[in-house]
């Protein structure tokens, strides 16, 4: 049995164990194969600009590579990794909040409102089409406060457990569902034309 | 109610289903190889650069804040020592002057002190050379005090040095002593005469020498 196939067997914990004690570098490429899908899609759904969030799923695993003995064996990989990324989504939201601020400063605020309710919005005749619907939803989801995005992207999409979320989040279980609710209930709102 | 609203099985089901069934977005397919190539290449990411740089400008208040304190404790800590600010330094010029001033007085009692004891010195030399001179053998007044004119008019003769002459009437030996007048002594015409004659008859003689 190769080391290559000895390795894929293994859990994600077994594989952070690994590359942190013998500095593995298969094990390290194995968890980035596992987990850059998810994590992509997940930073994608949060933020919505492809090419950011490849850069910010890079980002993650190289902080993955450079920090990985911050990473303790009591939580689970997953939970450790998404966190990292929800982290720099976050930063990178903050930044693109400030620059937005200071392009809005600068133009005229009659053009800002027209090109937002023109960008985020389809016509209902063209929702028929799939893409064209999931473009819909993606910009609904952007339209959901961040707090509220994070924690539905995070279940309805990711699937992950509440127990999860709450230590992704450092929220308590209940302060997740609150935010998961209202997070679903404000997006119900923005695509009841689509249903 | 509240419970069933926080289950995912209630009102959401439909918004669920259209969340789950968005299509999965995917990594590039380079992404491993351009992760890799940087991994080992070691040009690591550039956020954490900007982050560094963030830090250092968090920092940098601190340190600016540092510096000045530094900075303004040794200035004014200098000027404290010096003299020159009339600021700082004023109280410190009034109790100097005040001492400068009592230094002063007391050097110039001391002066004047000294300059009394050498005025008395002066006088009391003059007055001992005074009585030094010949004139108390042809007067009745001794150095040591005047007279007492009564007992020397009944006695008719001088008294006894010892005793000391008083003033008229006064029997208070707390009186200051009389020291009595003094005259000037005048040089003999006859003896002038003779030290001119003397002069004369020497100049006389160098001119005939001259003249020889």
């Amino acid at each position: 049995m190769t080391l290559d196939k000895k390795l894929i067997s293994l859990s994600d914990e077994e594989l952070i164990k690994e590359f942190q004690d013998n500095n593995t570098l298969e094990a390290y490429e194995i968890l980035v194969k596992r987990f850059k899908d998810p994590l992509m899609n997940f930073v994608y759904r949060f933020l919505g600009d492809r090419d950011i969030s490849t850069d910010i799923v890079q980002d993650t695993m190289i902080k993955f590579y450079l920090k990985k003995d911050s990473y303790q064996s009591i939580a689970k990989f997953s939970t450790w990794i998404y966190t990292i990324a929800g982290n720099l989504s976050k930063n990178e939201l903050k930044r693109r909040k400030r620059r937005t601020i200071l392009s809005i400063s600068n133009d005229d605020p009659d053009d800002y409102t027209l090109q937002i309710e023109d960008k985020n919005f389809v016509a209902p005749d063209r929702a028929a089409d799939n893409s064209i619907k999931s473009e819909i939803i993606q910009k609904a989801l952007l339209k959901v406060k961040p707090i509220y995005r994070e924690v539905v992207i995070l279940r309805d999409i990711e699937g992950m457990s509440y127990d999860e979320i709450s230590d992704m989040t450092d929220l308590s279980i209940g302060t997740v569902k609150s935010r998961i609710n209202r997070g679903r209930a404000h997006l119900q709102k923005l695509l009841k034309h689509i249903y | 109610m509240s419970k069933e609203k926080y289950t995912d099985e209630s009102e959401f089901r439909e918004l669920k289903k259209l969340l789950k069934d968005l299509p999965k977005v995917n990594t590039p397919d380079n992404f491993e190889f351009n992760l890799m190539t940087k991994i080992q290449n070691k040009s690591f990411e550039v956020k954490s650069e900007k982050k560094k740089s963030w830090l250092t400008w968090s920092l940098t208040p601190a340190i600016t804040f540092a510096m000045s304190v530094f900075l303004i404790f040794f200035v004014f800590t200098g000027e404290e020592e010096s003299e020159d600010n009339p600021w700082n330094t004023l109280p410190q010029l009034m109790e100097e002057n005040v001492a400068e001033a009592e230094i002063l007085t007391v050097d110039k009692d001391e002066i004047r002190e000294k300059v009394v004891k050498k005025e008395m010195s002066k006088t009391s030399k003059s007055k001992n050379l005074a009585t030094s001179n010949s004139i108390k053998k042809d007067y009745p007044f001794e150095k040591k005090s005047s007279i007492n004119f009564d007992e020397y008019l009944q006695a008719d003769a001088p008294p006894s040095s010892e005793v000391g002459a008083r003033l008229a009437g006064s029997q208070n030996s707390n009186a200051s002593p009389f020291d009595g007048f003094f005259l000037r002594q005048r040089r003999d015409a006859q003896e002038r005469d003779s030290v001119n004659k003397e002069k004369d008859s020497l100049s006389q003689q160098e001119k005939d020498e001259n003249i020889k």
